[in-house]
């Protein structure tokens, strides 16, 4: 805890000659959180300081528990989809997904036979993809606020909203929507929802360059960003942290690419890494334009998505109303917007998972700030922090 | 390297500190021997042509009631009463506790879930949060839930609930206390019901 050996290097040596020597003051433990603005959340951050520079960070975590683990082993397979909608609630789809997939994966697995519609296959995509690009919109205007800029904060709402609009005709819902079922979707979109999402996909380009300009060259945005909180590559694959985080750190690793699920191998995209195109590989600035250039990709699959749409079909495969998976367990993990989002699911043939493991992508992300705060700037400790995109339902379920 | 090799890999060395094993392309799977288990995750690692650099996400299990059957008992332990409570355990349980690990290799691309039982009067297992740091917090929260002590380990404390909450509440005998610093829980066991 009080470890002086950390890097000072802010602070100035006392006088000439003496520069191995720099001014010692007394440690300072200070909590930050859990009502702090730029903790998107209810993060409680101990951090011991010297002056303005952070020693030790220890997250305190746990505040929105409700113990969804506990909730799963009493409820059926079905009724557990609506918490998996308070886990990450600004990617309820992705997380809709995640779970509906493991479970459909273990029914397999313990033998039973079905196919998902291949026209759910690209609701869920398309879905699922512009649920991508609403959550790393706010990772986007958050993060904009939390370094001092006001107005990006305002485009990205706006373009949500379109979003939200959309996902309001497909299921009646804006943020838990509990839209992906057990064997594909619950409804077939409406009329006029592909209409609306071919407008969307029109005007975001335009959206995306607007946000480049407020936002990405920003002289002030670059310096409070670039080689700040860095994080390597090493370091990523110890601490567990995955997706824009771990691409941030110049790991081409997607589980769309790496690991694919549903139907991602028809569809080509790129999967933007950071290049340290401004500062050091790794940095902020990095974590921050691979969700800017996720955006573009996302849009591209929906593009390719709804111009190879299938005629309309059934858009649920037929699945018995009461579910008992065969006994076994399963690991099953998506690209969720914030990383690897698993569910690891152990059935013992009841009508209730034996036990149910959530993986949260947020979780492991958020551990890497006790090594990436260390001797950091207070300030620049909160930029890290919002670059690490956290949503802290999910951390806590 | 196909699961049988690693299988193979592992038996060379180890012999009878490898329980089980068990295939499958999805999920192959190796069940340890908990005294070894520290030896044998960081054989994992080093290795260079096994490389498991990555500890994707760590389980604790209660087995308490599981039955490959498909009648587990644990069904009666969650049951719920009429007025939405959660019915007492009758029974004190007597199955083991388990911890699994999912472990992926950023080079090679292969995937190895590792398990171990342990008793259920002992919880104890070696830490691996030397080995794989994302093991701190996976081992943190599966010391809050289940109580099973991670011998070794830099920081161990609750993660998610409140430092002074009693009992591991994924267990599968766990009671529901009636208060929590003055709150009354009764009437809310772990899906909130309203009496209408």
């Amino acid at each position: 805890m009080n470890d002086t050996s950390a890097p000072l290097r802010h602070l100035p040596a006392t006088r000439e000659g003496d520069a191995a020597k720099p001014i010692k003051s007394e440690l300072l433990h200070i909590n930050m959180g859990p009502q702090h603005p730029s903790t998107h959340g209810v993060l409680r951050l101990f951090i011991t300081t010297d002056g303005e520079v952070v020693h030790n960070v220890t997250p305190y975590i746990g505040y929105l528990h409700r113990c969804a683990e506990k909730i799963a082993e009493g409820n059926s397979y079905h009724q557990y989809i609506v918490y998996t909608d308070r886990m990450d609630y600004l990617a309820a789809m992705n997380c809709n997904w995640g779970y509906c997939l493991a479970v459909e994966e273990l029914l397999r697995a313990g033998g039973m036979e079905f196919e998902i519609p291949e026209y759910a296959e690209y609701i869920r995509v398309i879905i699922g993809e512009l649920n991508r690009i609403a959550s790393h919109l706010i990772a986007f205007g958050t993060y904009g606020l939390d370094i001092g800029a006001m107005t990006p904060f305002f485009h990205a709402l706006r373009e949500r909203e379109a979003i939200l609009n959309i996902f309001e005709k497909v299921c009646g819902a804006r943020l838990m929507y509990s839209y992906y079922d057990i064997g594909g979707v619950k409804w077939d979109l409406p009329d006029d929802a592909l209409e609306e999402i071919k407008i969307f996909l029109d005007l975001f380009p335009d959206k995306l360059k607007e946000y480049d300009e407020l936002l990405t060259g920003n002289k002030i945005f670059v310096e409070r960003t670039a080689n700040v909180g860095v994080v390597d590559a090493a370091t990523c694959q110890d601490y567990g942290c995955t997706g824009p985080v771990l691409r941030g750190a110049g790991v081409s690793w997607d589980l769309r690419r790496n690991d694919t699920y549903s139907i991602y191998d028809r569809f080509d995209f790129d999967i933007p890494v950071g290049k340290g195109l401004v500062g050091t590989v790794g940095d902020c600035w990095d974590r921050y334009w691979v969700r800017m250039q996720e955006m573009e990709q996302s849009s591209r699959i929906i593009q390719q998505a709804v111009e190879r749409l299938p005629a309309r079909g059934e858009c649920m495969a037929e699945m018995p109303k009461n579910l008992k998976a065969a006994p076994g367990e399963l690991y099953t993990r998506t690209e969720s917007p914030k990383g690897e989002l698993g569910f690891y699911i152990v059935s013992d043939g009841g009508p209730v998972p034996f036990r149910c493991k959530t993986r949260s992508p947020a979780f492991h992300n958020l551990h890497v700030i006790v090594k990436a705060g260390q001797g950091q700037m207070i300030s620049d400790l909160c930029a890290t922090i919002g670059s690490l995109d956290l949503v802290l339902g999910e951390i806590d379920r | 390297m196909t699961e049988q090799d690693i299988h193979q890999r592992l038996l060379a060395e180890f012999e009878e500190a490898i329980l089980d094993f068990e295939g499958g392309e999805k999920q192959p799977a190796i069940a340890v021997e908990p005294l070894r288990l520290r030896d044998v995750a960081l054989y994992l690692r080093d290795q260079q042509d096994l490389a498991f650099d990555r500890c994707l996400v760590i389980s604790g299990v209660d087995w308490e009631g599981f039955d490959e059957s498909g009648k587990g008992k644990h069904r009666e332990i969650n049951r719920y009463e009429e007025d939405g409570t959660v019915g007492p355990v009758e029974e004190a349980a007597t199955g083991d506790l388990g911890v699994v690990y999912f472990l992926e290799s950023s080079r090679h691309g292969h995937r190895l879930k590792l398990s171990v039982r342990i008793p259920r009067e002992s919880p104890r297992v070696d830490s691996l949060a030397s080995v794989w740091t994302t093991a701190d917090w996976g081992e943190r929260e599966t010391y809050d839930f289940y109580g099973i002590d991670f011998l070794g380990h830099p920081d161990q404390r609750r993660i998610l609930l409140p430092e002074d909450w009693e009992g591991w509440p994924l267990r599968k005998d766990y009671q529901m206390p009636s208060r929590y610093h003055d709150v009354p829980l009764e009437g809310m066991p772990y899906a909130v019901r309203e009496e209408r």
